[in-house]
């Protein structure tokens, strides 16, 4: 999980497609999806991951550190290709290439998209308490993460965590993720309170206003056709 | 390791509306189980919760992909109905970070929103009689492994027939040998799945102990720390 530094990423990066609202962004990446949801041609799909390799390297984004988060569910598709082993020979290759490439596609979005924007869209059809929960779930994560490291660092330094000592380091997790518990329902209470104040009846995320389309969409929406189409020629 | 992180364009679409809709169905019974409690309370408990999963989750754990869940300990603190919710926002925002396929979205949501559910349940019958330490690592061991099942369930429901997804360019000219390959195909698909729960339950049943050790230990940590933040425990 590397929610900070793909905030960080959409939050500092200033290229063309980092300008683009999230509607033309979602629309890119949901073309890359389908289409490799249409797709049954291996070549296509190692072009196409190629593509979004080489599409982050356009828009300055840390290539490498990007791909490596494609990492759990490169795990899960490669036990999942291991099961498959006696089927054709480049079905197990054909999973892992799909579970990456989309991956990348959702990265590609979240990379240059604040979060903010993408629930305000997901606002639209939430129902209030998922849309606002998401809202708030994202905010609480970044207030939290500060104590966790806190937690961590005081628990390291009075040697809580031994390598040798596996019930121990669990038992130790377990105090840090109850503090941590703790002190969330805490902080939320006082959010509760303050919502009250503030006469809260729902809809936070649909207080974040879109951003209007502008010229900078016009390549992602290109993009994902073009995208869409190839597939449905070379599926 | 109970997520579901079959990759996007691998199941059958059919199988991943269906998925949705069930999300969609329970979702809709949480917020009408809900609809009496107070959404400025309810709001920020969700989304404390939701956040400290997100944390559990970012702490690495062994090896190879391994992460706390901390769905059961959702549905022990929050209870069922809200416990299906913040495994929902959770699921949501895992998808959006690349961490498991947007279009399984919805399967992955049944599995990860069960575990709160039953967790719920299955901690309110064992903590009549047992201490909060038993009482909850039973409940979690008990819930990983029927979710891990439920996931298993999911992957042969949804068998993956390689033939549909990769491009034959065979020609099936007489009506016996195609006869004679379909047969083949099941039997590969067969195989497959017995061999996917082969590799998959050594691995999940790591995650099921650390898992059920830590939720445990944060329970009673908890349980002493705020008596009145662990469900049903002050009634």
């Amino acid at each position: 999980m590397d929610l900070y530094f793909i905030d960080s990423l959409a939050s500092s990066g200033k290229s063309f497609f980092h300008k683009a609202s999230a509607i033309s962004k979602m629309f890119f990446s949901a073309s890359v999806i389908f289409a490799i949801m249409l797709s049954k041609n291996p070549v296509f799909l190692g072009i196409l991951l190629l593509f979004l390799l080489l599409f982050l390297k356009l828009l300055r984004q840390p290539v490498f550190k990007i791909f490596a988060m494609t990492f759990y569910v490169a795990v899960f598709a490669i036990i999942y290709a291991l099961s498959q082993i006696s089927g054709p020979p480049v079905w197990p290759f054909m999973i892992v290439l799909k579970a990456i490439t989309a991956a990348l596609s959702i990265l590609t979005l979240l990379t240059t998209t604040n979060y903010f924007e993408v629930f305000a869209v997901f606002g639209k059809f939430l129902p209030k308490l998922i849309a606002d929960g998401l809202f708030m779930t994202y905010r609480s994560f970044f207030i939290l993460l500060k104590v966790l490291n806190n937690l961590i660092t005081a628990v390291k330094v009075k040697g809580g965590f031994s390598p040798c000592k596996i019930f121990s380091n669990l038992r130790n997790m377990g105090g840090v993720l109850g503090t941590l518990f703790i002190h969330a329902m805490d902080s939320s209470t006082r959010n509760s309170e303050i919502l009250t104040i503030r006469g809260y009846r729902g809809g936070l995320a649909r207080y974040r206003g879109l951003r209007k389309l502008s010229k900078y969409d016009f390549i992602p929406f290109l993009l994902g056709g073009v995208i869409f189409a190839v597939a449905g020629v070379f599926k | 390791m109970s997520h579901l992180h079959i990759p996007d364009g691998i199941i059958n679409p059919v199988w991943l509306i269906i998925g949705f809709v069930i999300t969609g169905l329970l979702l809709a019974l949480s917020l009408f189980f809900l609809r009496k409690e107070n959404i400025r309370k309810l709001l920020p408990r969700i989304s404390a919760m939701s956040a400290v999963m997100l944390l559990g989750m970012s702490i690495p754990l062994v090896f190879i992909g391994y992460h706390l869940n901390l769905s059961v300990l959702a549905g022990i603190f929050l209870g069922p109905w809200a416990g299906f919710i913040t495994a929902f926002i959770v699921n949501f925002i895992l998808a959006l970070a690349g961490h498991g396929g947007v279009t399984v979205m919805g399967l992955n949501s049944i599995i990860i929103g069960s575990e709160a559910v039953f967790g719920f349940l299955l901690f309110n019958v064992f903590k009549r009689f047992l201490g909060l330490r038993v009482s909850s690592f039973i409940s979690t061991f008990m819930v990983l492994i029927l979710s891990t099942f439920l996931m298993i369930g999911i992957v042969g429901l949804t068998q993956i027939n390689p033939e549909e997804i990769l491009h034959h360019e065979h020609n099936h000219a007489a009506v016996t040998e195609e006869h004679n390959h379909k047969v083949n195909v099941k039997e590969v698909a067969e195989i497959s799945l017995t061999r996917f729960t082969k590799i998959i339950i050594p691995l999940a049943a790591i995650g099921w102990v650390i898992e059920s050790l830590v939720t445990s230990a944060i329970v009673v940590f908890v349980g002493r720390a705020r008596h009145d933040l662990v469900s049903g425990v002050e009634k």
